[in-house]
Parts: structure tokens; sequence; C-alpha cells
């Protein structure tokens, strides 16, 4: 029943002329027209950036709008696009894809989608862990597929209908379902091609929920916008959604007329019908074009360049390009934070990524500060690198293109999120610079050298910040679950971090260890942190579940194992030196 | 201080992963609630060891090895947090009790259900009469209940039911009453989250043998008494009624923004209303009222709370506002200190 539903609705869009390519058409108004969508009202830009990331597995670029124009305005065009990213060949074979490439239309998938998906229904019911990865990618597609069909038909109910329809039903010359709507029982009973379009694309409407873009126009309706499927076949609408969905109708044909002037007229009606505040759309439209935390990135490599350059060969005048392109970096970095503050209205930290952002960004701010007093290039130098590598590292965490999540229950307190969460981060970026310099220390520490002072500040601060942050989410935990401590692994990595640096500071202070020792042991921090960040959320129990993820493990391993040879390794170098200045 | 931190971080880590494996309630009891670790026929310390050495080192050093002089003062406060946080941890271990309390809406609730212990429950004519631990109950002993015996034959921490005749345990000489004649009890490896084990018990008296199981809807009789396996219960001084139980989502989804409870307190002859919800517990004659979950039970939403009774959890709040105002002193002073150093 499906598959021959499917393979209809294929054959029916096939056939609508394909009008002349729609180019140049400036998508700006349409980008920030809103959409709700997993909960959040994001510009249709966000919207159409997340789905091509879902499908292509590509980050999404300004192209990302264009897609979504075409694939509701003119869906004949889109559904010949490659936009499906397959790589498991297990599965392309599996599929009977026999033309070897990357990248699927719906046309070259369809058959295959409707063939399998009895299988699809028994392997959705089996938990993910018991599946392999080409299951798991199988189900991938499907899911793809049927978000991909949602957009698909979207608009189904106001595009032309390209059939003859007698005159008594509608004066239009090419009406849409919803023009024919109220004579459906009659076209049915009259049947013919009209009436088995008209079926074809009402089936194709049910269900169809995804692209909310009708505002709640009841009060029973809450906040909860609507698809214009649902505003149709379950009576949502009322004359505003009538008004709206008229413009988008005209946005739909000029777009296929290749007609920018009506586009635009009709796309800021619709954004005049709407009369919301528009700020936070269009900002964050503003933020996905700007990529601010790309243009820190590039800030950051620049500055190291710089920075190394001259603790190399002693320059004093690449101080300055090198204090620019960081503070360059550091404004597009703080840019972003703030922007993200703005569209989400909470504190900038509720998950992985978020962290990372935040977490990197105190690296810098800290650096900055040291520098600005030193002036050696050591402190913007370690700036830049934890700058880079986190901001870089956080790209791992948005695989399915959506970073701005909203909060679930347990999260949703800005006093928490604003507290404990902070302070810990603000502890994680002491120590990450506290770790990064005492590898500075090791690689510079040839034989002896005067006790770094610095070193002990930052060790000193990381324990402050980490110990009150660790304490603070003990009493959230209290004030939320009625225990101060419970084990759960999340609060015993930070408990690790805390113990650590009480363990190095007390054994420094009391003599047992060395200033070599100590340097060694701050440099493991990162080790530490490593574990305690990422590592906890890897064994998936306990209560901080937001956080889970997977995939990681052989990168941290990697990671922890380098880095402890890297110790182990400097430690060898001043053994040896010692040796050699004893003997000399 | 230097050799029993880092044995306290090797259990930290070791007990964490743990936790994967074992399940959070089986791994924090043999790792963090144990004095000693057993590895194999080598016996290890375990947290109460280490903690203690660490305490009483660190009161003593507190105490008698302090230069008690104004440069230190940060870190004296610091360390004195330190020792109320170990003196809140022990006195909280000790008293704390923490349970749960499932209530139907429209329904009253008044007995909070312990989290892991299990009890085997006797009642004579409703009227309850004695009241066994699970895990103090030997198989092969005799029990006395009432004016009779039961004999235990086996027990499980984890048990399935099957059917009597499919079942290895099916013994012809035997005599099997009430539901012992159509099902068994099996044992099963452990679910890691202890909440969903179901205990188990197969007994005998005067011949026949009968089975108590956790998940069994009703007690089991014998002569004029009631058996009921289940978990541990504990009344309130007070009850709860939930009149109504909330669960908000984000406009079009599925991702809940809130959950809450509105109830009504009943303690004798007065009653109010209140409303618990996440991160916003209700506090009441030293118990604390968490919203813990939820259930849906034939179309009848179920809130669950938890149920905390914490007369240390003043404790963490002294030792931390000690310990940051301490590290806060501490670091002002050390960057006074070496202002002055650099000076002079």
């Amino acid at each position: 029943m499906i598959r021959s539903v499917i393979l209809l609705f294929c054959l029916f869009i096939s056939c609508w002329h394909n009008t002349a390519q729609a180019e140049n058409l400036p998508l700006d108004q349409f980008g920030t027209l809103p959409i709700l969508h997993e909960g959040r009202l994001k510009p249709m830009d966000s919207f159409a950036r997340i789905q091509w990331k879902r499908l292509s597995g590509e980050n999404a670029d300004k192209n990302a709008i264009a897609w979504l124009a075409e694939t509701v305005f003119d869906p004949a065009r889109s559904v010949q696009r490659p936009i499906f990213h397959i790589k498991n060949e297990g599965l392309k074979t599996q599929l009977g894809l026999t033309e070897e490439k990357e990248y699927y239309s719906y046309l070259d998938l369809i058959d295959a989608i409707a063939r399998t998906k009895e299988t699809a229904l028994k392997l959705a019911a089996i938990e993910t862990k018991f599946l392999s990865q080409q299951q798991i990618d199988f189900l991938m597609l499907h899911d793809n597929v049927y978000v991909y069909e949602q957009m698909l038909r979207a608009l189904s109910a106001i595009l032309p209908l390209n059939v003859a329809a007698p005159k008594e039903y509608s004066d239009k010359k090419n009406p849409s379902y919803l023009d024919l709507q109220k004579f459906a029982v009659l076209i049915q009973q009259k049947g013919g091609d009209l009436a088995d379009k008209m079926g074809l694309v009402r089936m194709g409407g049910v269900g169809n929920e995804l692209f909310r873009i009708i505002p709640p126009q009841w009060q029973s309706d809450g906040k909860t916008w609507h698809s214009p499927w649902v505003v149709i076949n379950e009576g949502k609408g009322g004359p505003l959604s009538a008004a709206y969905l008229e413009q988008w109708k005209i946005m739909a044909l000029s777009y296929r007329d290749n007609n920018a002037e009506t586009f635009i007229e009709a796309s800021q009606k619709a954004h005049t019908l709407l009369d919301q505040n528009s700020v936070k759309l269009k900002a964050e439209r503003l933020y996905s074009q700007i990529n601010p935390f790309f243009w820190a990135k590039i800030g950051y490599v620049l500055t190291f360049i710089f920075s190394i350059f001259w603790l190399a060969t002693g320059h004093h005048s690449l101080w300055r390009p090198a204090m620019v392109t960081y503070l360059g970096g550091k404004v597009f970095h703080i840019l972003g934070l703030g922007m993200r503050i703005f569209i989400l209205e909470r504190p900038p930290v509720a998950s992985l990524y978020e962290s990372l952002l935040f977490v990197s960004l105190i690296c810098v701010i800290i650096a900055f500060m040291i520098e600005w007093k030193q002036r050696k290039g050591v402190a913007i130098t370690l700036g830049s690198i934890s700058g880079f590598v986190l901001l870089w590292l956080s790209l791992t965490f948005t695989q399915d293109g959506e970073t701005k999540d909203v909060l679930v229950a347990v999260l949703n307190t800005n006093f928490w999120l604003g507290t404990h969460v902070l302070m810990i981060s603000i502890g994680y970026a002491f120590c990450v610079l506290s770790g990064l310099y005492a590898h500075f220390m090791l690689w510079m520490d040839k034989v002896k050298g005067p006790e770094s002072r610095l070193l002990f500040v930052g060790l000193l601060m990381s324990l402050f910040f980490t110990a009150i942050g660790t304490a603070l989410g003990g009493i959230w935990a209290d004030q939320s679950w009625g225990r101060f401590w419970g084990w759960d692994p999340k609060e015993n990595g930070a408990l690790l971090i805390v113990l650590w640096l009480i363990w190095i500071i007390h054994g420094r202070l009391s003599g047992h260890i060395t200033k070599h020792r100590l340097n060694a042991a701050s440099a493991a921090l990162l080790i530490i942190i490593a574990l305690s960040w990422f590592g906890t959320n890897l064994l998936g129990v306990g209560l901080h579940s937001y956080g889970f993820t997977t995939g990681l493990t052989a990168g941290l391993f990697a990671f922890c194992t380098l880095n402890l040879a890297v110790i182990l390794g400097f430690w060898y170098r001043t053994h040896i030196l010692e040796k050699r200045k004893q003997q000399t | 201080m230097l050799w029993t931190l880092p044995l306290l971080m090797i259990l930290l880590v070791v007990g964490t992963v743990q936790q994967k494996y074992l399940g959070l309630y089986r791994a924090i009891h043999l790792y963090f609630d144990s004095w000693i670790i057993w590895a194999g026929p080598i016996p290890l310390p375990g947290f109460y060891i280490i903690m203690g050495i660490f305490s009483v080192n660190l009161v003593f050093r507190f105490l008698f090895k302090s230069p008690w002089i104004w440069s230190k003062a940060g870190l004296h406060l610091t360390h004195f947090g330190a020792v109320v946080l170990v003196i809140g941890g022990l006195f909280t271990t000790i008293t704390a009790k923490e349970g749960y309390l499932p209530i139907l809406e429209g329904n009253t609730g008044r007995y909070i259900s312990d989290y892991h212990n299990r009890v085997l429950v006797v009642f004579e004519n409703d009227k309850e009469i004695a009241v066994i631990p699970f895990n103090k109950i030997v198989v092969g002993s005799v029990l006395n209940i009432g004016d009779t015996t039961i004999t235990i034959q086996s027990k499980c921490e984890n048990c399935t039911i099957e059917k009597r005749e499919e079942s290895d345990n099916k013994d012809d000489n035997q005599n099997y009453a009430g539901m012992a004649q159509f099902m068994a009890l099996k044992n099963t490896a452990l679910d890691k989250q202890n909440e969903l084990n179901m205990s188990g018990i197969t007994l005998s008296h005067n011949n026949q043998t009968y089975i108590a199981f956790e998940g069994m809807p009703k007690p089991l009789e014998i002569e004029k008494y009631q058996l009921i396996l289940g978990k541990e219960q504990r009344a309130l001084p007070f009850s709860v009624t939930l009149k109504d139980f909330k669960k908000e989502t984000y406009p079009g989804s599925s991702t809940a923004r809130a959950f809450s409870s509105d109830v009504v307190i009943n303690d004798h002859d007065t009653s109010w209303t209140a409303t618990i919800s996440m991160n916003k517990p209700l506090r009441y004659r030293g118990y604390t009222l968490y919203q813990s979950s939820y259930l849906l039970s034939g179309g009848t939403e179920q809130t669950v709370l938890s149920v905390v009774e914490n007369k240390g959890r003043i404790f963490p709040y002294v030792a931390i506002l000690l310990m940051g105002i301490g590290l806060i002193l501490h670091i002002a002073l050390y960057l006074v200190q070496i202002k002055e150093r650099r000076t002079s």
C-alpha cells in the first residue's frame, strides 16, 4: 500500500512541468520567516541548515536555504538533486544501488526505500545496541527519507495541481488542492484525473506535521505552531492563517516563475502579517552566516604562527601582530557566545558542545590577561593553542546539525546553569592552561630553573574554581534530588580533578613532590581533565545523561596515551641532562 | 595524606568505571560503601578505611601541626571546612534515609518504599506481626511465623517466573500449593538497576511448597497468615494527596520542559496545597519531597516523589561557605605576599 502510494506520488510529481530554474532569487526575507522545530522557534535558514546537514552530512552553507526553497516550492526539481549521503558500501549493495556514487537523489532511492519499508519497521523495534552499523545506517536513511518526504509535500496543498478543473469549482487557471477542497466530495463522486490527483495529494498530507510555519490561531493551541496540512485537515486555521498561506502560495508561484519582484513582495507581506518580533530570528540567521567561531579559529591560528616565530626568533616586533590577531579571534569568539545567549535566552553552557565554546573563551581571556602583564609571548601562545584546539574539538559535537537545543527539564534553571556550570567551566579553563603551561615548563626545564610561581597560582585558581564548582553541583543535587553526593560518574570526575590538585599542591608544599615532579603532575592535569570532561560521558550511566556521547573512546584513549608519552619523554630528557651535568 | 589521596583517586576511577558494568547501586556498594574490597583472596582497603585514615590525618594535622599565624588564616579556614565536610558526610551516611512515594492522581500516599531493601512482611488479619529483611533470610533455615513455622528452600535476588511443568525444579515428590502449582522461580542475572530486580523465595510448610515473589499482586496465604515480599516501607508522619500531575513539553515536540505535582499535605486535622516541581522540592517536618519521575498506569497519571530524610544536609552548605571564603582569603594573602616580596 505504502509502496504504491509512494510510486504514484513519484509519478505524479514528475509530471509537473519543470519551470524555469529559480536562480538568484533573493532569499533573505524567506530565510528569516519563523518555523517551530524541535521545541524552538527558529528562522527558516536554521531549519534548512539542520536538514541539509542531516541528509547530506555536510556542513551547511548558504546553499541550504536555496535547497529548502526548491524542496518546498518546486518538489519536482528537488527530487532529482543528489542530497542523500550514503557512505556504507554494504548498505548500497543491500539497497541495490548499482550506480557508484556518494550522493543520491530521492529519485535514485525511492524504489529501494519502498521495497525495504517492512524491514525498516522491524529493525526500528530493536534497541540500537543490538544493531550493526549497516543496520543503523539503513534506519537512519529511512528516517531521512521520511523527513525529506515531509518537506517535499509540506506545501502540496497550495501548489498548483496542473490538471484541468471545471470552471464552477474554481475560476483559477491552475487551482490547488486547497482551492478545490470545498468540492472534494463532489469531485470524488465524479472520478477521473482530477479526483485521482486530489486523492493522492490528500494522502501525501496525512501526518505531515514537520513544517510548522503557521502560528497558533486558537487559545487551545497554546504556543504550538502547526504545519499547513495540520491546519487544513484538523481545522486549526483562522483568517490570519488563510492570509498567511496565501502569501506562501504567491511565494511558491513566483519562485516557480523566477519572478523576484513578487517573491520579495510576498515574503515581506508574510513578515508583516505575522507581526512577530523578528530580531532574534534575524540574529540567528546572521549567526549562521557569519560563523563567528570559524573566524575565531582563524585568529588563533594566526596568533600561534606569529607568537611561535616571536618565541623562536626573539623579534619583539611580532608582539603587535600576534596581539591584534588574538584580539580579533577573541572578539569573534565573544560575539558568537553573546549571540547564542541572546538567541537562546539562557546561560551559555548546557551541553558538551557549549562547554567547549565557553571553556576555550575563558582560556583565551585568562591567557590574554597574563600576556598583557608579562609580554613574553608564552601566555598568548598557550592561549591560542587552547582556543583553537577546543573550538576545533567542538566540531565533533555538531553531527546532527543543531547545536542550539532546548533544555531538558532538569537543566531548565538559569540560576544553577549560571553558577555551578559556569564555575566548573572556569575551573576547567584554569586546569587546561595550567596543564599546558606545565608542558611548557617541562620543555624549558633543561636542567634546573627557578620554580614557577605562575604555575602554582594557576593550580590554586584551578583548585578554587573546580572545588567551588563541584560543591555548587552538590548543592544543586541536594536541591533537586535530595542528596549532596551520589557517586555519579560526572561528580566523581569533578572530584578526581579536585583530589589531584589537592594532592600535588599539598605534596609540593610539604616537599614530597619536587619542582620537576610538580611540573609533570601538573602536565598530567590535561589527562585528568579529558577523563573528567569527556571520559565520564562515555560511560553512559548516571544523571548527566544529556551529555552522553559515543564514538569518542578511541580519540580519548589516543590523547591520554600520547600525552602520557610526551610527559614521560620530557621526564627522561631531564633525567639524562641532569646525569650529564653531574658527570661534567 | 600523600598516600591516602592516590589510593582514594584509584578507588574513585575504578568505582566509576565499574558503574558501567555493575550498575550504579552495586558499584557504589562495593567501592564507596565498604570497609574492605576483596580482589580475589587479597583484601584491599575500602572507602571507609581510606577515608578514615585520611580524616584522622586531616584533623590531627589541622589541630596540632598547623602554624597558627595570620598569613595562614585562609588555609586554616579551608581545612576546617574540609573537616566539616567529612564529618557531615559521615553523619549523612549514618543517618540519612531515602525512599520513594508513588501516588496515583486523586489518591493519597503515606508509605514510602525503600529503593533497595526488600523485606518479607507477615500479617495476621491485616495486622502486621513480623518484618524479616530479605538479606537476613538464610536458605535452609526455619522461620517462626506466629504459632507456626516455614522452611526456606531457596531464594533469588532477581527471579523470573516460568511455568511449573517446564521448570527444572519440578519434583514429583513435592506438593505445590498456591501459585507454586503453576509457576516456579528461576534465578537470573542481576539487573544493573537494583530497583528493577525482583526478589523471590521458595518455601515449604506442612509438606506443601509455596512461593513468595515481589512481582505478585496478592499476598501469599499460609493458614491464617498473609505473607508479602516487597520493598521495605516506612510510614510518613503525614500523608500526601496528588491532585494533578503536569508534564509540560516544548511546543511541537516531545522534549519535556518541566514536571510538577500539585499535592495536598494532610497532617492530623490540617491540610494545605503545595506544588512540587523539578528543582523545587517541598520540605516539611524534616522530610524533603522531590519530583523524581512519573508513570502512566492505565490512563491515570502517577507521580513518583523521592522522599529524603537527611538531618545532615546543613553540613555541606557550611563547609562550602568556609572553604570558599578560606580559599579566596588565601589567594588574596598569597598575592599580597608576592607583592611585598617584590617591593622589598
